[in-house]
């Protein structure tokens, strides 16, 4: 098992490597990435440091996200162990960092590895079980590893970890705002590689293999390898968020990731549906984003996110990328001309 | 050591309560009430603050936070449940979550997140067995589980609700097809399992810490259990929950190391799956 | 007006593609009435259809003088329509009589129809204590028409009598359904042989790709060779 799933996954990156390299930028693709770039930049100087605090926390929490919406809308896996997929590398890294006077910022990297890793565990335990067993099986990884990992001193220190300065390439960041753009650059490199990456071969065999698995064997798709590569993958991009987030935190602790943090991914990829990373970004800001900019503030907006979920989805079974293809469907409708987005998800509707 | 597996025994007959509620409602809606746990919480805070607030006795405050318990059950089947009728589990089980949090959102901001004094509902001395004290409300909660189960075999047995609930719950198509009210069918369901929830919180909150989150602590165990027991078997799901709780025991005993025993529970329930993927009790109807 | 089940304009399906397009047909009292089809034809989805299990895009169900169409299958089985569907689809863990039981629970006087249930299907009452996922094909499907008899339906749609069954079985249930006429139940039997029910039916209706085609008593129609030989040859649908 781990040997076919290395060299398949090597090839999966490969690929993915050389997906983005034969890419040459259009007009249109420098828009689609720059256009939300400048935006996000553009709020930097306009927001004070607490919001800006948590929109890069909402940033990185859509990262890890958009990770399990390939793995479990793409590929119709499941995962409840990705809050310690995003911990786990958010401690090491912090720890490293702490004990040995690196920057954070140069060690961010490593736990795209650790994550990459977990997902090969979490993938191999998976294997077995199929359906809501599943559920649990990852369920008893994800406490697995918040029990084991996070409880030991040797990880997470006697206290809060302090962080040396980060800096890279003789460059300083003292500050949030500096800090902040390498936060966006993360967020839309990350949402724009996942989105070639679904909208080539690759994401069409992950749609092949959720739909029908027969099918998808007898087409030549390695079917044990795909489900184990989109394990993989959502790990790697929880650890790319959280390999980022003692840089961006400057103090993470294991309660920074609950259990229950594993249930919201959840909750916002199945708010999101099966489709687009559009989906998950909305329901990021639904889910998510209402509890740190609202809750606590007043009565409504406690009750706001809970009931956004309940509304959103039994109103949308298929979730805001449902929502989102009906809205597009009329408006092409009315304006007559009107293109509506490309969705990788329409085709299987 | 035999102390130690004797008060994993008991703990184990909290989990195997919980899981019960889980069972009742997998077996017709198919699915995991993720919300099982904060709706009992709901009842037994309404109890709690009938009882030992406002004076009510026992027996009217007990049955007052069933009642609610039973009631919140009804309504998630009808906002949640009945909506998404025919979608992907993992859309109706996510939907549970979502009123799971709306409880502990609601309980949180009614009652705060502190814990709260809870007194047993029977009190005494206890009395030794093999050296461990038992509290009179731990056996109290094992008579309560098992009169559950076998007012539970009765009801599926022996009358006509229990006809109709498993027809339903085994081609709920076909059921309707000889005019039984599915949707009845679940109601009813969804109605026990929420009073069972409500029962199991009122008689744990006085052995844990009584907070808004004390059942959700409790669900994953609850939830391990009903896996152990394969998911649609009542007793199986018990036993599964007395089964994990000796595990705890003796594990807890062994090692006392922080996290050790959740982190081998969790790896002994991933090991009985992996090695027995439908449980280790065969279903039964 | 003639008590009877009717069915008028039914369009199934999405609305690009019905699977059936504008049925017409009605069932008497008492009448045996067949339609006869290919693999595909979309018999399977009419009796849904009819039932209730299935949305019909356009058209009415009427039950004698009752309009059905907006009624889900419990209400539907309540007034009086029963089926036997595909693949029987019995409660696997349930006994025999458990399956009667359930059904009868919503037939005013369960006790008699059961009494003539087990008398047409002597069968039935010896396996009684057994469950259902235990018996053998024939056992089975005599099982799911025991169901559809206990809620003492007016009309009985019956899907595919014979499927996986040896023909001396199925020749069998279907005389012990044409003696269950005498109680004044229409029957609807669809089928893909003509042969099976050529001595039951009354009259048979065609089914091809989705809209009936010819109306009439098998000998009006030509006989059964004939209508095997043209609407049901094996390749004509392709499926």
């Amino acid at each position: 098992m781990p040997n076919s799933t290395d060299t398949r996954s090597a090839s999966f990156a490969s690929r993915l490597r050389e997906k983005l390299r034969s890419h040459r930028p259009t007009t249109k693709t420098t828009l689609q990435i720059g256009l939300p770039t400048v935006l996000l930049l553009l709020i930097a100087p306009i927001t004070s440091d607490v919001t800006l605090f948590k929109i890069g926390l909402l940033l990185l929490f859509a990262v890890a996200a958009v990770g399990l919406h390939v793995l479990v809308n793409w590929a119709g896996e499941l995962s409840l162990a990705h809050a310690g997929m995003v911990g786990l590398p958010a401690l090491v890294v912090a720890k490293l960092s702490s004990d040995h006077n690196l920057s954070p910022l140069e060690l961010a990297p490593i736990g795209i590895l650790i994550g990459f890793a977990l997902g090969a565990v979490v993938a191999a335990t998976a294997r077995r079980v199929s359906g809501l067993y599943v559920t649990i099986v990852t369920l008893a990884a994800g406490l697995a590893i918040d029990r084991f990992f996070f409880t030991k001193p040797w990880l997470v220190g006697t206290g809060n970890l302090k962080l040396t300065a980060p800096r890279l390439a003789g460059l300083e960041f003292g500050s949030i705002q500096a800090i902040y753009p390498i936060i966006v650059v993360v967020f839309i490199g990350s949402v724009f590689a996942t989105r070639r990456l679904l909208d080539s071969k690759l994401g069409r065999a992950l749609l092949t293999v959720r739909s029908d698995p027969t099918i998808a064997q007898a087409q030549g798709i390695n079917v044990p390898a795909y489900r184990a590569a989109a394990y993989m993958f959502a790990g790697a991009l929880a650890g790319l968020a959280g390999g980022f987030m003692p840089l961006w935190a400057q103090r993470v602790t294991p309660d920074s990731f609950p259990l229950e943090l594993s249930f919201t991914y959840l909750a916002v990829v199945v708010v999101a549906g099966r489709g687009s990373i559009n989906g998950v970004l909305g329901a990021a800001l639904l889910i998510e984003g209402f509890r740190q900019f609202l809750s606590g503030t007043s009565f409504i907006a406690a009750y706001l996110g809970p009931v956004a979920l309940i509304v959103t989805l039994t109103r949308f079974p298929g979730g805001l990328n449902q929502f989102g293809r009906m809205i597009g469907g009329q408006l092409a409708g009315v304006v007559g001309r009107f293109r509506p987005g490309r969705s990788p998800g329409d085709a299987e509707g | 050591m035999e102390i130690s597996l004797l008060n994993g025994a008991f703990l184990g007959v909290i989990y195997g309560l919980i899981a019960i509620g889980l069972v009742v409602v997998y077996r017709v809606t198919r699915i995991i009430n993720f919300a099982h746990g904060e709706i009992g919480m709901i009842g037994a805070f309404v109890f709690a603050d009938l009882w030992l607030d406002h004076d009510l006795p026992l027996v009217l405050a007990v049955g007052a936070g069933i009642a609610v318990s039973a009631l919140l059950g009804v309504i998630t089947e009808f906002v949640v449940i009945r909506p998404l009728r025919g979608q992907p589990r993992l859309t109706v089980m996510v939907g549970t979550l979502g009123v799971s949090s709306l409880l502990l959102v609601y309980a949180v901001r009614r009652y705060s997140p502190r814990p709260r004094f809870a007194r047993p509902v029977i009190e005494g001395n206890g009395f030794e067995i093999a050296g461990l004290l038992v509290r009179p409300v731990q056996i109290l909660t094992l008579v309560v589980a098992l009169a559950i189960l076998a007012l539970l075999a009765l009801v599926m047995f022996k009358s006509s609700f229990g006809l109709r609930l498993r027809a339903t719950a085994l081609d709920s198509e076909a059921a309707a097809e000889v005019g039984v009210r599915v949707g009845r069918v679940s109601m009813g369901t969804w109605a026990i399992a929420g009073a069972i929830a409500g029962l199991s919180a009122i008689l744990v909150s006085s052995q844990v810490v009584f907070s808004a989150f004390f059942m959700s602590r409790l669900m994953l165990r609850a939830l391990a259990a009903a896996l152990l027991g394969g998911l649609t078997s009542v007793t199986g799901a018990f036993a599964g929950g007395i089964f994990l709780g000796m595990a705890e025991g003796v594990i807890g005993f062994q090692w006392i190391a922080p996290g050790a025993v959740e982190a081998s529970l969790a790896v002994l329930v991933m090991a009985v799956l992996i090695v027995r993927p439908k449980g280790l009790v065969a279903a039964e109807y | 007006m003639i008590p009877k089940l009717t069915v008028t304009g039914f369009t199934v399906g999405y609305t690009h593609v019905p699977v059936l397009r504008g049925i017409d047909l009605d069932v008497l009292p008492s009448e045996v009435v067949g339609i006869l089809g290919a693999n595909g034809a979309g018999k399977t989805t009419l009796l849904r259809a009819i039932m209730g299990t299935l949305p019909a895009t356009s058209g009415t169900v009427q039950v004698d003088d009752l309009d059905v169409t907006s009624m889900p299958a419990e209400d539907r089985a309540r007034v009086g329509l029963a089926h036997v569907p595909e693949g029987r689809r019995l409660f696997s863990s349930l006994t025999v009589e458990e399956h009667l039981d359930v059904a009868g629970l919503i037939n005013p006087d369960p006790a008699a129809t059961k009494d003539q249930v087990l008398e047409l299907l002597p069968k039935l009452a010896e396996r009684r204590r057994q469950k259902a996922g235990t018996l053998s094909g024939g056992e089975q499907q005599m099982v799911a028409i025991g169901r559809a008899l206990m809620t003492a339906p007016r009309y009985l749609l019956i899907d595919e009598l014979s499927a996986g069954l040896a023909p001396v079985i199925a020749q069998e249930l279907v005389e012990a359904l044409v003696r269950s006429r005498e109680s004044g139940t229409g029957v609807l039997l669809v089928e893909q042989s003509p042969h099976l029910v050529a001595d039951a039916v009354d009259r048979v209706y065609l089914l091809e790709r989705g809209s009936l085609v010819a109306e009439g008593t098998l000998a009006s129609l030509g006989g059964a060779d004939r209508i095997a030989d043209l609407y049901l040859g094996v390749d004509r649908e392709g499926a």
